[in-house]
């Protein structure tokens, strides 16, 4: 197995009397996107800022590529990282901005045009910062964290302030990004804006690790959500048993723990008619608060 | 360390609050030259032709006041985190901050210097006043100016980094600069340990341009120096503890 590039070890960290992070450890793998889901105020934030070198771990380490962030040679060209909310000088253009980051890490000016052309801020580079959108600063932010061409990207909560097409524009970069061989961290508490851009997923609650698996493997354990209409419900309940899959009535439809697409499968194979056949979408969110809210109750105060 | 400086003067740049100090200080220095020399009646002495030439002194106090802005300007936006993870070695960003804000100090000090040496000069010659450039007159405020605002540039970057808050860094440096000290000084004098009150950071650092209060018991130029580095240094160091802080 490869070197995880991103390393969380017993992580702790205590606010005065606040502990915000307490014995995380995971490990992020090189060339994945790994999702970092949890409720506000779970220690996403921290354990992220732990990694980053801006907050001090009260025990435990966050590890990049086996070293401690500011011990990194050339942190900027390993590690691109956007900051939950982006923040920058609202007097500075977008372009200007860029150029500070590029000038301090040795970054040609050529770069800072890719970037913005990359994000789609090329017609907004001159414009100043205080007159942009939170969307725009989220792509703006991206744009400072792309500069070095870094191998990994550590995002926090990218999508807020996004709409749904920024999302999906979102989701379709990161996509990319991966297929190019990046290695991903993003942060969200929703699951769903990750579920069909991560790879794995870490479940944070309370400061604690609930949950660290492949996507597959956290649809798997919420039980694939299946909703599917038929006239011939009582059949397609036997076949779906006989193929080892669980399926309860709910009225005139079947929750079935498959995805679809086995439903499907086994209703055209056996000829039987369907009338509706549905993803239970909130499935995984469910599986999360579960999770989560499990947590939560074993953990006082 | 060239590269992040560069940086720093392109933040600077960057924003209007530069300009805006810049254009205020050339205002305050064309005034203070033209009313000095303009209210001055019958014959010029030494002491009068340099009291022309310190006014560009004045810049000290823009240059310390700058300092502090820019730095707390990377808390006040947040962008200090950002600033950070392209420097995550702390003690280096605030090195590089002493150095930048040090040079700009001295890009002011020049620039109050040429503004008071374009007015003041024509204008006196045509007075038929002959102004010896070498020597205490001219070259002694001059050059002290430059040196003052290299190193308050820097003491205000450390003031603005131990600090962090904007509004208190600003406030603390005027009410100090202004006030304060004065009203130590006088504590000091009540208490019997008067002889203290020149190495406070006001007149130190007044004392490098030729001491515009003209204290008798003022520093000289080259010890006014000194110990304008030794309060640089003192708040350098609690810059580096406090800038260890959390950044969240």
């Amino acid at each position: 197995m490869a070197e995880p590039l991103i390393e969380i070890r017993r992580l702790t960290k205590r606010f005065r009397r606040v502990v915000a992070v307490q014995d995380l450890s995971f490990s992020v793998l090189p060339g994945r996107i790994t999702g970092f889901v949890g409720p506000n105020g779970a220690g996403k934030t921290t354990t992220l800022r732990s990694l980053l070198g801006l907050v001090a771990p009260t025990s435990g380490e966050a590890l990049v590529a086996g070293r401690r962030y500011r011990n990194l040679d050339d942190p900027v060209h390993r590690v691109g990282a956007v900051l939950e909310t982006a923040t920058f000088h609202p007097g500075r253009s977008g372009r200007n901005h860029l150029r500070t980051v590029a000038a301090a890490a040795g970054i040609p000016g050529a770069r800072v045009e890719e970037v913005l052309e990359l994000v789609g801020l090329t017609d907004a580079a001159r414009r100043r910062v205080g007159g942009y959108s939170l969307g725009m600063r989220q792509r703006l932010g991206l744009a400072a964290a792309l500069l070095g061409e870094p191998e990994i990207l550590v995002l926090d909560e990218p999508a807020n302030g996004l709409d749904p097409e920024g999302i999906r524009w979102l989701r379709t970069f990161l996509r990319r990004l991966a297929a190019e061989g990046c290695t991903v961290l993003v942060s969200s508490h929703v699951l769903a804006e990750l579920a069909q851009t991560a790879d794995d997923v870490a479940v944070i609650a309370r400061g604690r690790l609930v949950a660290h698996a492949p996507v597959e493997e956290l649809t798997a354990r919420a039980g694939a959500g299946t909703r599917v209409r038929s006239p011939d419900a009582a059949r397609l309940r036997e076949l779906l048993a006989a193929a080892g899959i669980e399926a309860t009535e709910t009225g005139d439809a079947l929750a079935v723990q498959a995805p679809p697409e086995r439903v499907g499968e086994i209703a055209a194979a056996n000829g039987i008619v369907l009338h509706e056949l549905a993803a239970e979408s909130s499935s995984l969110e469910e599986v999360v608060l579960e999770l989560t809210g499990a947590e939560g109750e074993a953990t006082p105060g | 360390m060239i590269r992040l400086v560069g940086a720093e003067w392109l933040k600077l740049r960057t924003t209007w609050g530069l300009w805006i100090y810049l254009a205020l200080l050339a205002g305050v220095t064309a005034i203070g030259v033209a009313g000095t020399i303009a209210a001055h009646e019958g014959s010029w002495n030494d002491r009068d032709l340099r009291s022309v030439f310190e006014t560009p002194g004045l810049a000290t106090l823009f240059v310390l006041l700058l300092g502090s802005v820019g730095f707390t300007n990377e808390f006040r936006h947040g962008t200090i985190g950002q600033t950070f993870l392209v420097t995550p070695r702390r003690e280096r960003l605030l090195g590089v901050k002493l150095l930048a804000f040090a040079l700009v100090g001295v890009g002011f000090g020049l620039a109050a210097c040429a503004l008071t040496l374009a007015i003041a000069l024509p204008w006196l010659g045509a007075q038929d006043v002959d102004v010896p450039l070498t020597g205490a007159i001219v070259r002694d405020p001059l050059v002290g100016t430059l040196v003052a605002c290299a190193l308050l540039g820097a003491l205000g970057a450390a003031v603005g980094g131990a600090v962090r808050s904007q509004v208190a860094a600003v406030v603390g440096i005027l009410v100090w600069f202004l006030l304060l000290e004065f009203l130590v000084g006088a504590l000091l004098e009540v208490i019997g340990a008067g002889g203290v009150a020149p190495y406070l950071p006001s007149r130190a650092s007044g004392a490098i341009t030729g001491g515009m209060d003209g204290g008798t018991d003022d520093l000289s130029a080259r010890a006014g120096a000194l110990v304008t580095l030794g309060w640089t240094a003192l708040v350098a160091a609690a810059a580096a503890i406090s800038l260890r802080r959390d950044v969240t």
